[in-house]
């Protein structure tokens, strides 16, 4: 008998397609033309946002991506703060959850 | 010939009847009026501005037009009108001048949406653009004026014009408005200042105006880029300050001190975006002039040099 999957890890992308972007320095400003509003993402929103620009991810996913681009004397990221990240982003309107997928550890032999 | 080789009657003559055109780079305009003294003013601010003739496309065509009835005779007033329409409370009789400067700005923010509107200084030296966003009271167009002085080309002391389709500034001289000390200053500063009448008791005190350099207005269809942002502040008694600042503020600082930032929405964020990326941003903080024209001077011959000045009292890198 398969066991249970379990719930589908949620996953992230970045919202509207026609989202602009400008990196100033490492920092980004974002324009939302849904809302018509300009933002300025500090460095951590701005690698978290650039990532999610490129793809799909979910939260353990967006962990590898901005663990690899800090330097090895950097704290490691906690999922909780990616989360809050992402929650403060989602306000925004500047990115969005997709349906989620089941989580391949959770599959059954 | 120029405005100024106009004897008065002339000058007269064309403002209640055609109209005098003014031609100042940026736009075309066309002015009524039989207030006494207006037509005297603008000959003196207007000195340098080629005649035009009263007739072709103007982006404004004003009238300042004397009440009728009891006004105009007891404590007589003045209404600004703009296409038939008066967007303004009339005004004194004798806040003429003030009130058609103003008028105009008005117009300008209001029809040159097809640029990016900058509330901001605007001058250039040696092929290099600088702008000097700050909100009001911070001393941008005494500063502006100062520059002017000290042979900086005059593009603007009330609006920075970025042409949307490659980012360069587009000047618009006009007469800069001075108030309260700021008018003794400047005639103390410039031995060449020429200046319009006094008007005291505007909302915003005295003010006076400076006739806009020759050159600048000779020069007044000629773009530049910009390479410089300063974002200035008077401030008595405090000793000169200039920091560089990061693009990602002045971007901020940009965006909230335009006409137009919300309306023209993402042309705006792409030319205020290129505007950061191509430019040194610096705040700069004085008390004197002549300090701050030579520290925004040092900071453009370091730009071409390719150094980027330090904050005040850093030494420079090696």
């Amino acid at each position: 008998m398969a066991s249970d999957p379990g719930p589908p890890e949620p996953r992230w992308r970045a919202g509207d397609p026609a989202i602009r972007t400008i990196p100033l320095d490492d920092e980004l400003v974002v324009f939302n033309p849904v809302s018509w509003e300009t933002h300025l993402l500090n460095p951590a929103g701005a690698q978290l946002f650039e990532a999610l620009l490129e793809g799909t991810l979910s939260l353990r996913e967006l962990r590898v991506e901005l663990e690899a681009l800090r330097s090895g004397q950097d704290e490691p990221i906690r999922e909780e703060q990616i989360e809050a990240l992402l929650a403060e982003l989602e306000d925004l309107g500047l990115v969005m959850r997709v349906a989620g997928h089941v989580n391949d550890a959770h599959r059954g032999p | 010939m120029r405005i100024g080789d106009l004897d008065q009657n002339a000058v007269e003559h064309e403002l209640r009847g055609t109209g005098l055109a003014i031609d100042f780079g940026l736009a075309r305009v066309r002015v009524r009026g039989d207030v006494p003294g207006f037509g005297a003013a603008l000959r003196v601010l207007y000195a340098h501005f080629p005649v035009e003739p009263p007739a072709g496309f103007f982006e404004v065509s004003a009238s300042l037009v004397r009440a009728r009835g009891l006004r105009r005779h007891l404590r007589p007033q003045v209404d600004f009108v703009v296409d038939g329409e008066r967007p303004f409370e009339p005004f004194p009789a004798d806040t003429h001048v003030p009130l058609f400067e103003w008028g105009v700005n008005f117009c300008l923010a209001q029809r040159c949406n097809h640029h990016l509107l900058l509330h901001a200084g605007a001058v250039e030296r040696d092929g290099a653009g600088i702008l000097l966003p700050a909100l009001p009271g911070h001393g941008k167009s005494t500063l502006t004026a100062a520059l002017a002085a000290r042979g900086f080309r005059l593009l603007s002391d009330e609006f920075g014009v970025l042409r949307l389709s490659d980012g360069a500034m587009l000047p618009a001289p006009r007469p800069i408005a001075l108030k309260n000390e700021s008018i003794e200053l400047i005639r103390r500063f410039s031995g060449d200042a020429v200046l319009g009448p006094a008007f005291p008791k505007t909302r915003k005190g005295t003010v006076a105006h400076l006739a806009p350099p020759a050159e600048g207005v000779a020069r007044r269809r000629e773009p530049v880029h910009p390479r410089l942002i300063v974002f200035p502040r008077f401030s008595r008694g405090e000793s000169l300050q200039v920091e560089p600042m990061a693009r990602s503020r002045a971007f901020a600082r940009l965006s909230t001190n335009s006409f137009n930032y919300e309306l023209l929405g993402p042309a705006a964020f792409e030319a205020v975006g290129r505007l950061v990326q191509q430019c040194d941003c610096y705040s700069l903080v004085y008390d004197d002039l002549e300090s701050a024209v030579g520290a925004i001077g040092k900071v453009l011959a370091d730009q071409a040099r390719g150094e980027r000045s330090p904050a005040a009292g850093e030494s420079a890198p090696h």
